[in-house]
């Protein structure tokens, strides 16, 4: 076990290295020059002097592995500058926005977990039955729908018809209902699909045939044998899903006019702010990559028989 | 096989919505009643009349038009990223599967630092340094997401690479190239064609967002996604130009995946396979 963590958190720190070598070589290769866009934030003429001047002063002329490495320095410290989109520190910036994401986040996981378990498990109870049918019919419609037209249609409805919410983000836990229902649906959808058929391929194992023939009832069989059978690749569905959502809530941030990661990172793409960029999305892969080692550690405690390669 | 896709209703239904996208997207200088780029101020938020049959947007622009030649955008688009992406992923999967440990390693790592980006990260980092223009989202979202696919087309590949056929032809003298070439990628073929068609909806999908948060595509463009954007200060006033273009990426991706899915049931039948 022991063994494995080990193992499992060296991989970690080398796919973390990759990813931050990445994020930071996107950003180098860019072709907009990032002193000059510094030197012309301010607008007016600016001469081919001053541009030089921020140059060596943010130390940009120094060769990339100087540039990366004081990049990650400044990753640990906290010390990365300040943003050329929003004029803060970057810092006190992702301290700002960060929180936004993670509520509206895990409000979505919330509701994911709230409507995926149930209905997944009626799916199976009633397999081939109109509920199981109609499910399936919903579903498939839910995986293909944008999501931001998801929050336009739940705003016109909710916010524009019956006036239970404000278009624009009001304070509070209110504020994130609609944006987390909008990010947690097309999401559910998907969750629902594999949970019904990891289900279903659950049913036909022999220990479901014992239940059976000790007489225990199918609604029992189903939530006190096989969902705990099922359990590992749901946790691990349900870790992968967490990073997919703060990377998806970029597109539910600007409908409901949020201010989390997701719309700063567009923000700072869009006025190539790329020391900014980078670090949104190192933390982003960050939080994926971890919640990924999570789930997978957390499978492992859960059912060490589960040893899927043999050079563990 | 034609027959049996023929007998689904679900494939049936798919193929549909996918023909109907096929011929809009061609088709559309034919059919739309205007030109979808005329601004014309007058007629801003004009009713729906004969000429215009579902009115003008924000800037007098006839709707109907504009979302014709929307097909074109989403057809357009992810077809070029369909194909790049296809052929990277073969190429690169089965060679990852045949090629030895040490490349399949190395590979295989490569792969795994790619998908541990989200795919919107990515190709929104990849927007970034290129700017905007189709070139840009074509290269951002295969940049995105070719690491799936190889890593698809080298579990398919692994599984073939088991079978007797592969060592009855190694032992009859067929090198690599030919090996993955005439025995390997026509068997994965199948199953690889039902990951490709749920892979247009997903591309699909991801170009509309792109157009919708502003990033790739020039503005003013007619795609779907573009015009969700152009259209969200018109929600309380006319809520309608919001309803359409949502509706058209929804059907065109409903068709691709109600196809794949049908598809992969008659190829792959047995209920446990996701």
């Amino acid at each position: 076990m022991g063994k494995y963590i080990a193992k499992r958190i060296i991989g970690f720190v080398a796919v973390l290295i990759g990813v931050s070598m990445l994020s930071f070589l996107l950003i180098a290769l860019s072709n907009t020059d990032p002193a000059e866009v510094i030197a012309r934030r301010g607008g007016g003429q600016v001469s081919q002097d001053i541009i030089e001047q921020v140059r060596r002063e943010m130390e940009l002329d120094a060769p990339m592995p100087i540039r990366y490495l004081n990049w990650i320095k400044g990753l640990f410290t906290g010390d990365l500058g300040v943003s050329i989109y929003s004029y803060n520190p970057i810092t006190h910036d992702l301290k700002t926005f960060l929180p936004v994401t993670f509520r509206l986040v895990s409000l979505a996981l919330l509701w994911i977990l709230l409507l995926s378990v149930p209905i997944s498990l009626i799916c199976v109870r009633f397999h081939n039955g109109p509920l199981d049918h109609i499910t399936r019919g919903v579903t498939i419609l839910g995986i293909c729908t944008p999501p931001f037209w998801l929050g336009f249609l739940l705003l016109y409805l909710f916010a524009v018809r019956l006036s239970w919410f404000k278009v624009l983000p009001e304070p509070g836990l209110k504020g994130y209902l609609l944006p987390s229902l909008t990010l947690a649906l097309p999401m559910a959808c998907a969750i629902i699909r594999l949970f019904r058929s990891a289900l279903l391929a659950e049913l036909s194992s022999d220990y479901v045939q014992y239940a059976k023939g000790r007489g225990l009832s199918s609604s029992r069989i189903l939530t006190h044998h096989v969902l705990r059978n099922a359990l590992p690749p749901i946790i691990t569905v349900f870790c992968q899903y967490f990073g997919y959502l703060i990377a998806g809530s970029a597109v539910v941030e600007s409908v409901f006019s949020l201010k989390g990661v997701g719309s700063y990172l567009i923000g700072c793409v869009s006025s190539s702010d790329a020391t900014a960029t980078a670090t949104c999305i190192v933390i982003i892969a960050g939080i994926f990559v971890t919640a990924n080692l999570a789930g997978d550690i957390i499978n492992r405690l859960l059912c060490p028989w589960m040893v899927r390669e043999s050079n563990d | 096989m034609t027959k049996k896709i023929l007998e689904k209703p679900q494939a049936l239904a798919g193929l549909l919505l996918i023909a109907i996208v096929l011929l809009v997207a061609v088709t559309a200088p034919l059919f739309a009643p205007n030109d979808p780029n005329f601004v014309d101020m007058t007629k801003k938020f004009m009713d729906p009349t004969g000429q215009y049959p579902l009115g003008c947007d924000s800037l007098g622009r006839c709707e109907l038009s504009r979302l014709l030649y929307g097909a074109r955008y989403s057809i357009g688009i992810s077809m070029p990223i369909l194909l790049l992406l296809a052929v990277i992923g073969l190429a690169l999967g089965t060679f990852s599967a045949c090629a030895g440990e040490k490349v399949d390693r190395v590979l295989t790592m490569l792969c795994d630092t790619f998908i541990s980006f989200p795919s919107l990260i990515i190709a929104v980092a990849v927007i970034g340094v290129l700017g905007n223009g189709f070139k840009s989202i074509t290269i951002a979202i295969v940049i995105a997401m070719w690491a799936w696919f190889t890593r698809v087309v080298r579990a398919y590949a692994l599984v073939e690479m088991g079978k007797g056929y592969i060592l009855a032809a190694r032992i009859s003298g067929c090198g690599t190239a030919k090996l993955i070439l005439k025995h390997l990628i026509p068997n994965i073929l199948p199953q690889f064609f039902v990951y490709l068609s749920t892979g247009v909806a997903s591309s699909i999908l991801m170009v509309s967002a792109f157009a919708f948060l502003g990033l790739g595509l020039p503005a003013g463009t007619a795609e779907w996604g573009a015009m969700l954007n152009d259209a969200r200060s018109c929600l309380y006033s006319h809520p309608e130009l919001l309803l359409y273009p949502g509706v058209c990426i929804l059907l065109t991706a409903a068709g691709f995946n109600l196809f794949g899915e049908a598809l992969r049931d008659i190829l792959m039948p047995e209920e446990g396979t996701l």
